[in-house]
């Protein structure tokens, strides 16, 4: 089994680490980080991720501005996409259907439980 | 063999058909007593009971004659003796000044019967003379019926009492054939004065004459307190005299009659309001009963109207002042059918609305109702009309006349009629847009602000779950990785806690500035001390340009402006680089402006109509990334962060620039952002220099 590459796209620098240093050392998958939108884009592109976990709130190109992004693509269209953000409108689950997110975990999350999380989400 | 008695017949009917009279030989032809008969239908009395034809022709007769046509016939009457009589018989319509038929009067006149062959004395002749007096009595008497009916049809029609005065003792005077007819308004037990007159030209005018001394005995306001009325056959040899003799001779008086208008005062007794007099001044007039009666009966009249008259000015008053009160009320107040249609509305439901009155009162409630909330509304009003609630009160949105919202607690309650119907509506409808707006502002505040606090939390709570797992227990580098995350993310924690409670007073105004006269120069000191470290570290060059203008500041706020803005200079700098705080007075302003340097900086403030010469500016100039136009004035709102920027990695709350402006402006001063891409940004904010703002 090859191991589960994820793009982790979100503009807190801080967080990225955490997350980074929970999926690595309890999934054992190898993370790429992208601190914007525009920059995810392009590693996505670049890099064919397994899975994109995808923070919604950042400045200029948001979380679901890029997820239409990435739908547009073709090589980007079939990456499995699970949100990780601290927002929670109602609404919010609309979007996440039409754009077939797989899944929505909140921040802040339990760090042991998020690679558990993420897999089950992913089917992996 | 039988003789006939001639007799004649001579009645007054009402439009009706009542008997009101009748004369005495036709009564004594058929041994009826006047008692008895007066106020039945002529067509049932005894004279005509053995012939139901009859009956019905003069009941159809009579109804012709109350439109107006005179009625002759040939009818046979009744009698005691049992014969027969036959009788002229005619009904004749008399008409009121408007040509309305009130009275009928009948007059039957006996033929003598030729058949017999007797020839019976001409009675009739005989019997003109007697007729001719009767009649003008009863013509008297309906003059003075007609008085009464037309004083009384004018006080139902009228409630303007004083015209009612006026054109009674006009009239009373020309009825009763008086030289004088006059009302006298007592205003204490005895003293007066004449308000109303009708008086022949010859004769003395008593208009407004008033009368000061007690009158007249107090035996006298008793007897009057009865409703009597008085007459006085001499008023020179009058036991009550009610006025001094000499006056009346003055005046020419020599009889009259006194009736009182009673009133029934809050204690349900008996007083006397006032006097209606009539006055014989040409000669020894012997005034009649009957006069006296139809006075009196007049000035009953005039009590009752002067009753209606005070109902109606009470009522007015209340009418008045509940008006005012539903127009003038705060809230928006409106009656509505029970369909729900706008029967009346005030002005502040007007305003509310933004309707006029007119075009509100083609609506129904629900008309202005949005739909999502037409199905709730629809059940309350159900509930209230079926009696299942006493009242409601319901949250709902109406639109108004622009198409906007306007945020609405509508309380209503039903009126009813004695059967428990439901007869109209009462609606306050109570504007809470404002609070509305309010609360959703906190509730958009509420979930920014989690949302901002969930930010350091999440990095907090992951580094120190994984430390706490012994995840990491041989990884030190990682460990002291996550350690330092969780120990900046705290401090970044408070400082967010810190400035959102800062921020939330600053606008609720529970901060009050101690404002005292400074140097600027020593707050620029202060403020290079606070952040030496911070701008070494950043190997940033501060420059300051001191001035020793005074200015009138709270000083901890304005330096926790300045250290805000110079931060956050430093925070977007590169290193290398300088960042200038300066402070210009009105002076250096001046110099400025007339020197064309630095205009940039300044035609904001000159724009915006500040005048120079009474303010002080300060600015923090950075040659950093700079600002895009478009989100110049965005980043001085909450969590505004602008785009790639890092100054959330250096651990910004997002809410120190709002803090600044209300600060500022709290001062009384203004607050603003310039910006070239790429080249820097300059932050400025000018502070009144007086005390007062």
């Amino acid at each position: 089994m090859s191991q589960k590459h994820i793009l982790l796209i979100d503009d807190e620098e801080y967080i990225r680490t955490v997350v980074k240093t929970c999926l690595v050392n309890l999934g054992g998958w190898a993370v790429s980080m992208a601190a914007s939108g525009p920059e995810g884009l392009l590693i996505a592109q670049q890099e064919h991720p397994d899975a994109i976990l995808l923070d919604y709130m950042m400045p200029g190109m948001n979380g679901i501005m890029l997820l239409r992004e990435l739908r547009k693509e073709a090589i980007t269209q079939s990456i499995p996409v699970v949100m990780l953000t601290a927002r929670a409108q109602p609404t919010d689950q609309l979007e996440y259907d039409e754009l077939e997110v797989s899944g929505v975990i909140g921040k802040p999350f339990e760090p042991l439980m998020l690679t558990a999380q993420v897999a089950e989400i992913l089917d992996w | 063999m039988v003789v006939h008695q001639p007799f004649e017949l001579i009645g007054l009917l009402s439009v009706t058909g009542n008997l009101l009279e009748v004369n005495q030989p036709a009564l004594d032809v058929v041994g009826a007593h006047k008692h008895d008969i007066v106020g039945q239908v002529f067509w049932e009395a005894p004279w005509w009971t053995q012939s139901p034809d009859l009956q019905d022709w003069l009941q159809t007769a009579i109804a012709q004659a109350a439109l107006g046509q005179r009625m002759q016939e040939k009818v046979t009457c009744a009698s005691l003796s049992g014969i027969s009589s036959p009788l002229e018989l005619l009904i004749k319509p008399i008409h009121a000044d408007t040509g309305q038929v009130i009275f009928l009067v009948v007059e039957g006149y006996t033929m003598p019967e030729r058949e017999s062959g007797v020839t019976l004395p001409n009675l009739n002749q005989g019997k003109i003379s007697e007729i001719r007096p009767r009649t003008r009595q009863l013509e008297e008497q309906l003059a003075r019926e007609q008085l009464l009916a037309k004083v009384t049809q004018n006080i139902r029609q009228s409630l303007d009492f004083d015209k009612i005065l006026s054109t009674t003792v006009a009239e009373v005077r020309q009825v009763l054939q008086a030289d004088r007819a006059l009302i006298f308004h007592l205003t204490s037990k005895g003293s007066g004065v004449v308000i109303k007159e009708s008086v022949l030209p010859e004769y003395p005018v008593t208009l407004e004459m008033l009368f000061l001394d007690e009158c007249f005995p107090e035996e006298c306001y008793e007897f009057y307190c009865q409703g009597n009325p008085r007459i006085v056959a001499d008023v020179f040899k009058d036991e009550w005299a009610d006025c001094l003799a000499e006056f009346m001779d003055q005046v020419g008086v020599k009889t009259k009659i006194v009736a009182p208008i009673v009133q029934m005062d809050a204690k349900n007794s008996p007083r006397v309001w006032g006097l209606l007099i009539v006055h014989s001044c040409a000669c020894y007039r012997q005034w009649q009963f009957s006069d006296a009666e139809l006075l009196q009966q007049i000035s009953n009249q005039l009590a009752i109207a002067l009753k209606q008259s005070d109902l109606y000015s009470q009522l007015q008053t209340s009418e008045t002042r509940l008006r005012e009160f539903f127009e003038n009320a705060v809230q928006g107040m409106a009656m509505l059918t029970t369909s729900g249609h706008f029967m009346q509305v005030n002005p502040a439901l007007c305003q509310l609305l933004g309707y006029s009155r007119s075009e509100l009162l083609q609506l129904t409630i629900q008309g202005l109702i949005q739909t999502h909330d037409l199905d709730h509304y629809r059940d309350s009003i159900q509930d209230l009309l079926c009696d299942r609630t006493a009242s409601l009160q319901i949250e709902t949105e109406l639109r108004s006349k622009s198409g906007t919202t306007r945020w609405t607690i509508c309380s209503a309650s039903v009126v009813r009629d004695p059967e428990g119907e439901p007869l109209y509506c009462v609606v306050q409808v109570l504007d809470i847009s404002e609070r509305h707006a309010l609360e959703q502002m906190k509730s958009e505040f509420i979930s920014s602000v989690s949302h901002e606090l969930r930010t350091p939390l999440t990095s907090i709570h992951g580094s120190l779950g994984l430390l706490v797992s012994g995840t990491l227990d041989d990884q030190p580098a990682a460990t002291k990785q996550m350690i330092e995350i969780a120990a900046t993310e705290s401090e970044r924690l408070v400082r967010l806690v810190s400035d959102i409670l800062d921020l939330e007073r600053l606008e609720s105004h529970k901060i009050t500035l101690y404002q005292q006269w400074y140097s600027a120069a020593s707050l620029m000191q202060r403020v290079s001390e606070i952040l030496r470290l911070s701008a070494d570290n950043h190997d940033i060059h501060l420059v300051m340009t001191p001035t020793s203008q005074q200015v009138w500041v709270d000083e901890d706020r304005i330096i926790q402006v300045l250290v805000n803005l110079v931060s956050n200079a430093i925070k977007f700098s590169r290193p290398g680089s300088t960042i200038w705080l300066s402070v210009l007075g009105p002076d250096e302003q001046a110099l400025w402006q007339s020197s064309g340097q630095q205009q940039n900086s300044l035609e904001p403030a000159l724009n915006s109509g500040i005048a120079s010469a009474s303010q002080i500016l300060f600015q923090v100039k950075d040659q950093g990334k700079g600002i895009p136009a478009d989100q110049l004035e965005m980043v001085f709102n909450r969590f505004q962060q602008v785009n790639g920027s890092d100054s959330r990695e250096q651990g910004g709350t997002g809410l120190g620039l709002a803090i600044c402006r209300n600060i500022v402006q709290q001062h009384g001063g203004s607050i603003w952002a310039e910006s070239q891409l790429g080249e820097g940004s300059t932050f400025s904010f000018t502070l009144p220099l007086s005390e007062s703002r």
